[in-house]
């Protein structure tokens, strides 16, 4: 049993109070009448004797609160082993964040990183447990506690320059707060794994960029006893040139213009600069050179005219800056996707009555996805394409043919208009039965829509959620098999399904019951036939539609197995540097230009007030003033730490409130007897 | 005081019964009620009645009583005074000096408590004077060495006073039964050859 604040024991000197009070015959109230008090010489209060202390349990009662109170203030705590383990040569458990973003590319600062994480590693005792991690804009585990500790520990520096000899610096941005974070559970969780309470020793070791990002750090509720140690690595020079994309003026234009930003950190004088606009695939320059001047701290921005012609990739390239690994951006042409539209008819001409006449009419003008429309006989072998339009009972051969290319992710839309594509419907969902009964009305209206989902999620706006004025003849009820892959996203005013979808496998078929034609309904002749078309189209694509200039976070969302390198090449972890890269699917190629995040060009380092404003607690490593924490002091945060969790002092405050309560019961019990006693 | 009223009623019932006339008056500051000596059916219930009557408690001024029953007495009488004689006896010698004088047999009936002897009474507290009225703290086994020699020492006074002027003095402990001090009285008074009438006055 230990106490936090052993100075309050002193309390329990209060126990001499009650003691006195006992001891000393109480003045009574009591009045006693006599004949005459002439005799009788006034008595001065008096100690009694020890054999006469007055009611001797209430006074232990008495004594044990006080001393209860004065054990409670004084915070107690019982010692266990995880305090033995928090003396000085206890172990200490030590995370080194090595800085692996962008900005880090400058000259030597990567290679001067790893040999300060060496010098540290050197510098540790052998009680300590180190854990390495690389950070940009993920973080990597590149030493673990467990290999540490496996090692010996005069092994351990040499192992440890191993495991950092062929790290590199990558082209991410410096995510350093989620870095710090992610220590800080680190921490935790090693806690919790070797139930151990070991000193933790945070050190980061990074250029310290202004362009990191730190907001993080305001949220972060930091543990008692850590501090960080920053160990900053400094370039030769600070001094940066950067570009940024701003994006086009007008590309529709016959004349379009690049519009660039270079801006200027850590200079102190204007400084000119040179921009250079090359092709990508010959190397050659497309525009004449660009001169400009950047006034320090300042951005220029410049257009660039870039010939209709030129269809690209480019890149545009900043001569006269010292750092040069942030002095090239490349551009793509944005290229809309394309879409291959597949129209199975039986139709021989596209008449007014045919679907066919209908959808060449609704495709006309699409710019983005860009379709590509054909049309073919239910009998021929089929054309690869991303949505097929089935307007005809196909045979079988041909539907299970479908069904392979919906597996593969295709979309197909069947238009079930009558009983003898029933079996085509079967044949393609290998469900059963399916039925249409007709109705007796003359015509039926789309009575519920789903707009949640993706299909009619445009529509949603009561704008346009008007579905009602649209007229469907000689409406028929359509019946499915109940499956819980069909999922009826329109229905008629009737309850019977309008549209419904089935997810198989990658792709999906949409059964749209009826035509579209003016004889089945009045659906060809609406507003909402085109953007409905045109969405489906849109879902047919797997290819989401993606800005072609983007920088290297949005890249890291592009699958590895899409993306070829400029020249053709597979890529082995995804888009991980500035380039041009080709994203392909089945049925398109295009260009993306992936760049670097404009903040890794912010080179000028944060200062010790960027820190302390964001409340993070430094070592004296990090900031001289601050004093080392003594083993004394080491001792009495973990006191407090355990005081905090034992919370002894509540349970000792309720046992003084039950005795106090006993007390009392006492005291009442005592006074209603002296009452009834004779005076 | 339960006491000295039924020893009071006890000497008028027996001096009435050997046809002597018997008064009453009770006293604190001076006499309060007085029933002159008579002799006639239904007196003794008089004096009863006012020995039943409430005591005012006020302080016991015994030097105005006597004074007052020597006026009130012109006939020589026997003169039972029954009180506690704890007020100062200079206060009242003077005055029962001049009782005796003018022919009257004193007799003094001290009334006491054994407590008032020995204090061994109540408890620490707050002890009032009944009379006076006035408070002090008291735990008796500490005071009680004190007391019992001012007591003693006030008590040889009076007994010195009364053979000094003649006054036959007995004691009577209200823890005794009543007719010791009955026979006590008796007892002087037979010894007492000149008593051949006898007027009494009693108080409390």
């Amino acid at each position: 049993m230990n106490f936090l604040s052993p100075w309050f024991l002193a309390g329990a000197l209060l126990i001499a109070g009650p003691i006195i009070f006992h001891l000393i015959q109480r003045r009574t109230r009591d009045r006693i009448q006599f004949s005459t008090t002439r005799f009788l010489s006034e008595s001065a209060p008096r100690l009694q004797k020890r054999s006469q202390i007055q009611n001797p349990w209430l006074l232990i009662l008495r004594c044990l609160i006080v001393a209860l109170l004065a054990a409670a203030f004084a915070r107690p705590f019982i010692e266990n082993n995880q305090t033995q383990l928090l003396s000085s040569d206890a172990s200490e458990t030590r995370i080194i964040l090595i800085d692996e973003s962008a900005s880090m590319q400058r000259s030597n600062l990567h290679a001067n990183a790893i040999e300060k994480a060496a010098e540290i590693s050197e510098s540790l005792s052998p009680n300590t447990t180190l854990a390495v991690y690389s950070f940009a804009g993920s973080i990597q585990s590149i030493f673990s506690p467990d290999q540490w500790n496996a090692a010996l520990p005069n092994d351990r520096p040499d192992i440890f320059k191993a495991a950092l000899a062929n790290r590199e610096p990558t082209w991410q941005p410096t995510e350093l707060g989620q870095a710090i974070d992610f220590a800080i559970s680190e921490f935790d969780q090693f806690s919790q794994e070797t139930n151990t309470r070991s000193k933790r020793s945070l050190t980061v070791v990074s250029d310290f960029s202004s362009g990191s990002e730190i907001a993080e750090l305001a949220s972060i509720d930091w543990p008692d006893g850590l501090l960080i140690d920053f160990q900053p690595i400094e370039s030769e020079t600070a001094q940066n040139l950067s570009l940024q994309w701003l994006g086009w003026t007008d590309p529709l234009a016959s004349l379009n213009f690049a519009r660039v930003a270079t801006r200027s950190h850590g200079y102190e004088n204007e400084t000119s600069a040179i921009l250079n606009v090359a092709d990508a695939n010959s190397g050659s320059a497309i525009t004449e050179t660009i001169q400009i001047k950047v006034s320090p701290d300042q951005a220029q921005i410049s257009l660039i005219p870039i010939p209709a012609d030129a269809e690209g990739p480019f890149y545009i390239t900043l001569l006269g800056d010292e750092e040069t690994y942030d002095n090239r951006i490349y551009v793509a042409k944005s290229e809309p996707r394309k879409v291959a539209i597949s129209l199975i008819s039986e139709a021989e001409e596209s008449t007014l009555e045919q679907t066919s006449f209908y959808v060449e009419k609704a495709i006309t003008g699409w710019k983005e996805p860009l379709p590509s429309l054909s049309i073919q006989k239910p009998d021929t072998s089929l054309a690869t394409a991303d949505l097929y339009l089935i307007d005809a009972a196909l045979p079988e051969s041909t539907a299970q043919m479908i069904r392979e290319r919906i597996d593969a992710g295709s979309t197909a839309l069947l238009f079930l208009d009558s009983e003898q594509r029933l079996p085509t419907l079967e044949g393609i969902t290998r469900l059963s039965p399916w039925s249409l009964n007709s109705r007796s009305e003359d015509y039926a209206l789309i009575g519920d829509i789903d707009f949640q989902h993706p299909q009619y999620s445009p529509f949603a706006n009561p704008k346009f959620n008007d579905f009602t004025k649209i007229r469907f003849w000689n409406p028929v009820s359509l019946q499915h098999p109940s499956s819980e892959s069909i999922r009826t996203t329109a229905s008629f005013d009737d309850r019977s399904p309008a549209t419904l979808e089935i997810d198989i496998g990658q792709g999906r078929l949409v059964i749209w019951q009826g035509s579209w034609t003016p004889q089945s309904s009045q659906w060809v002749l609406s507003s909402k036939f085109v953007p409905w078309f045109q969405t489906l189209a849109e879902r047919s694509l797997n290819i989401p539609t993606h800005n072609p200039i983007i920088d290297l976070r949005e890249a890291a969302s592009i699958p590895t197995e899409m993306a070829k390198t400029q020249d053709g090449q597979a890529l082995q972890d995804g888009i991980e540097a500035p380039g041009l890269y080709q994203i392909s699917n089945d049925n398109s190629n295009r260009w993306i230009a992936a760049n670097l995040s404009s903040r890794e060009s912010i080179t000028t380092p944060l200062t010790i007030d960027d820190w302390e404003q964001l409340g993070v607690p430094l070592s004296n490593d990090s900031q001289p003033a601050s004093p080392e924490i003594s083993e004394d002091e080491l001792k009495a945060l973990n006191s407090v730490e355990i005081e905090s969790e034992q919370k002894l002092w509540r349970w000792v405050i309720l046992t003084a409130i039950f005795f106090l309560a006993v007390e009392s019961l006492v005291a009442i019990k005592l006074k209603s007897q002296s009452q009834e006693q004779p005076a | 005081m339960a006491y000295a009223r039924t020893l009071a009623a006890t000497f008028a019932y027996f001096l009435l019964q050997q046809r002597d006339i018997v008064g009453l008056g009770l006293f604190d500051d001076g006499i309060q009620s007085y029933v002159p000596p008579r002799w006639r059916p239904g007196h003794f219930k008089r004096i009863l009645s006012l020995l039943e009557g409430k005591a005012r408690g006020q302080e016991t001024n015994l030097s105005k009583t006597l004074e007052q029953i020597s006026n009130l007495n012109r006939k020589r009488s026997l003169i039972i005074v029954v009180s506690d004689f704890l007020t100062p006896v200079a206060d009242w010698e003077k005055q029962m000096s001049h009782l005796v004088a003018a022919g009257h047999d004193v007799r003094a009936v001290q009334i006491l408590d054994p407590a008032e002897e020995s204090l061994e009474y109540g408890k620490a507290a707050l002890w009032e004077d009944l009379e006076t009225g006035k408070t002090l703290y008291v735990d008796p086994p500490e005071a009680a060495e004190n007391y019992k020699a001012n007591f003693s020492e006030h008590q040889s006074i009076l007994r010195y006073a009364f053979e000094q002027h003649g006054v036959r003095y007995q004691i009577a402990k209200s823890d005794t039964p009543l007719y010791f001090a009955l026979l006590e009285l008796i007892r002087t008074q037979r010894s007492q050859a000149r008593a051949a009438y006898a007027k009494g006055g009693a108080r409390k």
